[in-house]
């Protein structure tokens, strides 16, 4: 089965999400994350990763920071921002109503 | 996303554009390593060897250059750092080039620049009236115009009162008819006794407000508000020049009194800023009423009177809902019926089929002219041609330029796209180059145009220019897309070529069609080149052999000229004559001076011919067009001119004949120069010998010639097809020459003064030494032909450089070629004459080309002017010979560096 493809936009909602519920995590520990909540379906290589964590920094949404790693290596670490934090329930509430509106649209069937 | 993310974004995006990407890039890199070795290091805890672990992180993680560069687009600002790396890129290459990079701004610059100038010119004449007066449609000028159909003659026309009132009664066609005579009269000021030369106009009471103006200061001249009848003492407007100059701009200069040929009139306001009449004039203007004209002219009041006292010009202020056309055959009409009247007094106005008419004319300074400055038109629509000509040599020199550059850099644009260099980005960075570099021209081509223009309006004080900016835009526009164009046509070109062609260099050579059109260019510049320095080197030449006609230039510095205005005051013929008379007896009697000579005004012209019985055999003589110079008592002594052969005039010669004025001047003895007596009779005495002329009603007047004069002191007798003959007197004389011993220049004063004295009613139109003006003549000839002479030289310099423009590029296409040549044992003589002989055929068979249009040219210039040009072949062939040489610079240059290619550099790079 092919992978399916990262629907735009829905990749920095993703991010903001998994840090919302994680906290901090470095870029690696990110892209681990939506791939095991993907259940594998996802898998982010560096050129999709990077440019969309650092959209999220120039926008406020996270800020970043070079720590240790669990296993002692140097990593930078995202956090969630208060901006980021309000980001997200915005992002979450379009997104639902959308799914919802998409949704009522599926349930729809022929009338006799 | 909120609007403030987005700003927030946007900030931080500018930080790294001017920042730069360094700290980034290193960031980055030591993430996605760190990132590598988490991934790792998780492979190896779920048990994975090492090398199996790292493979596979490798393989998620997809490309560390990949990632960077989408990196790097999402944090900087992709497209202006694009843009600024171009800039920085072009500028570095316009340093490597200084030379091709100067040349073509100045080309694109200075061809705009000119093109604007002369079409400012042109359209400024055909759409605006004189300096000082407003763009509006319904002021119209009526023209008067006499013309004998059964000679093909036509000559302007002055109007009288009578008609003028004609016009006037047509209300239904005129909101307003004005009136005005243009004069010329003495001005005392104050206490000053020294009268100066004044433009008059003498309007009727409607001028201004016809012309839709009123005074800057004060009010309109006034006389009682009659146009025909003095019911109040007259007062003046002056022109704004005068009231800053002799009035310092004061305010109180209103109802002040100055004398106008010695009649007291209060100054009643200052003209408009710039405002010196319909057709421009002489700074130096006064209005006066029109009912003022016989107090202060010294004429009749009857002159209103009659039919056949013509002295008006014309203009009126057509109704809003009349157009010039349906006002035309009313105009033309009544001028019909107007008697046949003399306009200036010119002979052929009185003849029997002569007829009288009118039109209609826009007010604009191109019509000023009424008919004897056509002229003027014709050279501006001559101009207008040469601006449209000069666009088209600047977009070809800028093409051949460009692609003489770009195959230069064909190499460059090679080896940039085998390094994977985008197609997009070549063009744009080419583009980028353009547009730089149109854009500098751009900035220079308003300065040139700034100068031009401040320049030209200097000298033309008749027209007000305004510079059209739509056509000034359009203009640059033209040329700069041909420049920007042809930067990036060459580049589309290029970069389409393929990478081993290019790389190999067999991707060389030229598309042959472009070369090909590029060659044909370059000829048709150079052909037509040749004869615009034809025609100028033909005025210049003519202008200076006109100068240099004159006598005595060796006591030049020894004679004292006072020239007097001989209308302005309306004396009667012979109060003139007596009054110069004295003045000469005054002047001669003065201490220090040696002689005193009345001074002709103008000089007559008249067609002589050799009398049959004095034919010298084996010369052709015709008609000869002769001016008749005048030499009264004491000619000779006062310029130095020694006499070769028989004697001076004498007493009963120098006695004027009694006859009507416009009878043709008939003297029976005439002086000629040594030079034309060689001519006409070689070594044979000339004294005794008759020349005939024709005098009144088909009589041929016999003249003998009593003396020769030494034609090296005289001046040459023959100028431009025109001899100079010495008659004894002339027809009107207009003030004294006087000879002094010493330097003239300190009896100036004292001798201004006597003339002044003696002729009090007649203003000092100039008073200087002969030297002072040949240098002023000289200073104006010099300033003339150096602007033609420019003209001509930037025409030159715009062939030359499209010649190299062409070779360069030739040379450029074919380094490897001349490398295998001179590897082969070709000297660098012959790879010169390779290239320059080719190069040179393409200036000769300009040349060649250019050679019947410079006759044509010649021709051209001639007879529009009507001026009688010094056609001498060898202004051709000097001409000729400067371009060759200058062709062959051009050429030489650019060969000169083929034969400098190594063929070691050149067979492994070419």
């Amino acid at each position: 089965m092919d992978k399916p493809q990262i629907q735009p936009g829905t990749l920095a909602l993703m991010i903001l999400k998994t840090l919302d519920v994680l906290g901090p995590l470095h870029g690696y520990g990110v892209a681990r994350r939506i791939e095991e909540t993907s259940r594998q379906r996802l898998t982010l290589n560096y050129g999709t990763l990077y440019p969309a964590l650092l959209k999220l920094e120039q926008e406020g949404f996270v800020k970043t920071e070079w720590g240790q790693s669990e296993n002692n290596r140097r990593a930078k670490f995202y956090a969630l921002t208060p901006a980021g934090r309000k980001q997200l329930a915005r992002e979450t509430q379009e997104w639902q109503q959308t799914a919802d509106l998409i949704a009522s649209f599926f349930a729809l069937k022929a009338t006799p | 996303m909120s609007a403030a993310s987005g700003i927030r974004r946007m900030i931080a995006r500018l930080r790294t554009a001017v920042a730069g990407h360094d700290a980034g890039d290193a960031d980055l890199r030591a993430e996605m390593e760190s990132h590598l070795a988490l991934e790792i290091d998780e492979h190896i805890r779920r048990g994975l060897p090492a090398d199996q672990a790292r493979r596979k992180a490798m393989m998620a993680a997809g490309g560390f250059t990949q990632a960077s560069e989408s990196v790097r687009d999402q944090r900087g600002l992709p497209w202006i750092e694009g843009l600024v790396a171009d800039l920085r890129f072009a500028a570095r290459h316009f340093r490597r080039t200084p030379l091709a990079s100067v040349t073509m701004v100045l080309v694109l610059s200075i061809g705009i620049g000119a093109n604007v100038v002369l079409f400012t010119m042109l359209n400024s004449m055909m759409t605006m009236p004189a300096p000082g007066m407003e763009r509006d449609a319904s002021v119209v000028r009526i023209r008067g115009s006499m013309s004998v159909p059964r000679l093909g003659w036509e000559s302007a026309r002055l109007m009288s009162w009578p008609e003028v009132r004609e016009y006037a009664a047509r209300t239904d066609l005129f909101a307003g008819v004005a009136a005005w005579a243009d004069e010329s009269a003495t001005l005392l000021q104050g206490d000053s006794n020294e009268p100066a030369a004044v433009n008059m106009i003498y309007a009727s009471t409607r001028y201004l407000s016809v012309l839709g103006l009123r005074p800057s200061l004060g009010t309109e001249p006034y006389a009682g508000g009659d146009d025909t009848r003095l019911t109040a003492s007259p007062s003046v407007m002056i022109s704004e020049p005068m009231w800053q100059q002799w009035f310092g701009g004061a305010t109180d200069v209103i109802g002040r009194t100055v004398r106008i040929n010695g009649t007291p009139v209060r100054i009643a306001g200052v003209a408009p800023a710039r405002f010196l009449g319909t057709d421009g004039g002489r700074s130096m203007t006064v209005w006066a009423p029109l009912a003022a004209y016989p107090l202060l002219q010294h004429r009749a009041p009857a002159l209103f009177s009659s039919y056949d006292s013509t002295f008006l010009r014309v203009a009126a202020r057509l109704r809003p809902d009349v157009t010039a056309e349906a006002a035309l055959p009313v105009v033309a009409g009544i001028a019909a019926r107007a008697p046949r009247a003399a306009a200036g007094g010119g002979a052929g106005a009185s003849d029997a089929d002569a007829t009288s008419t009118a039109d209609i004319v826009p007010m604009l300074a191109s019509n000023s002219r009424a008919t004897a400055r056509t002229d003027m038109i014709m050279s501006s629509v001559m101009a207008g041609g040469s601006a449209l000509l000069i666009l088209l040599i600047t977009c070809t020199n800028v093409s051949a330029l460009l692609v003489g550059m770009a195959v230069a850099r064909r190499r460059e644009i090679g080896v940039r796209i085998s390094l994977g260099a985008p197609r997009k980005r070549l063009v744009r960075q080419l583009l980028t180059e353009s547009v730089l570099l149109a854009l500098t021209a751009a900035a220079v081509a308003l300065l040139v145009t700034y100068v031009g223009i401040r320049a030209l309006s200097a000298t033309l004080t008749d027209v007000q220019l305004v510079v059209d900016w739509r056509v000034t835009a359009a203009t640059c526009a033209i040329a700069l897309a041909t420049g920007i164009l042809f930067g990036i046509s060459p580049a589309l070109h290029a970069t389409r070529a393929s990478v081993s062609d290019t790389l190999k260099g067999s991707g060389s050579s030229q598309a042959p069609s472009r070369s090909w059109l590029q060659r044909a260019l370059v000829v048709a510049q150079i052909a037509l080149t040749q004869p615009l320095l034809v025609g100028l080197g033909v005025v210049i030449v003519t202008m200076a052999t006109d100068m240099r006609s004159g006598p005595g230039s060796a006591v030049a510095d020894r004679i004292l000229e006072i020239e007097l205005d001989p209308w302005s005051g309306r004396v009667s013929d012979e109060e003139r004559a007596a009054r110069i008379a004295a003045a000469v007896e005054r002047v001669k009697a003065t201490p220090g001076v040696i002689a005193a000579v009345p001074m002709e005004t103008g000089s007559v012209r008249a067609p002589l011919r050799v009398a049959d019985a004095d034919r010298a055999q084996g010369v052709m003589v015709d008609v000869m067009d002769a001016r008749l110079v005048a030499a009264p008592d004491g000619y000779f002594d006062a310029f130095s001119i020694p006499f070769v052969r028989g004697r001076d005039f004498d007493a009963s010669e120098y006695a004027y004949p009694p006859g009507p004025m416009n009878e043709p001047l008939s003297a029976n003895a005439v002086i000629i120069g040594s030079d034309l007596a060689k001519t006409l009779w070689g070594d044979a005495d000339a004294v005794g010998r008759h020349l005939t002329m024709p005098g009144a009603a088909g009589t041929m007047t016999s003249m003998t010639v009593v003396g020769v004069v030494d034609a090296a002191a005289a001046g040459p007798s023959e100028v431009n097809d025109e001899i100079r003959v010495y008659v004894p007197y002339a027809r009107v004389n207009a003030g004294v020459i006087a000879r002094t011993a010493g330097p003239a220049m300190p009896m100036l004063n004292t001798l201004r003064q006597v003339v002044s004295t003696e002729a009090p009613q007649m203003p000092l139109e100039r008073s200087e030494t002969m030297a002072q003006r040949v240098a002023r003549e000289h200073a104006a000839l010099v300033r003339t032909s150096g602007t033609i002479a420019a003209g001509g030289i930037l025409a030159l310099i715009l062939s030359a450089i499209g010649l190299y423009g062409v070779v360069a590029s030739g040379v450029g296409q074919r380094t490897q070629e001349i490398g295998i040549r001179t590897a082969l044992g070709a000297q660098p003589d012959q790879v010169v004459g390779l290239f320059f002989g080719r190069g040179l055929r393409l200036g000769l068979i300009g040349l060649a080309l250019g050679l019947p249009l410079s006759i044509v040219a010649v021709r051209m210039i001639s007879a529009t002017l009507a001026w009688p040009l010094e056609t001498s072949p060898l202004v051709g062939i000097a001409i000729g010979a400067i371009t060759l040489a200058v062709a062959s610079l051009a050429v030489w240059i650019p060969a000169r560096r083929a034969s400098a290619i190594d063929p070691l550099v050149a067979l492994r790079i070419g």
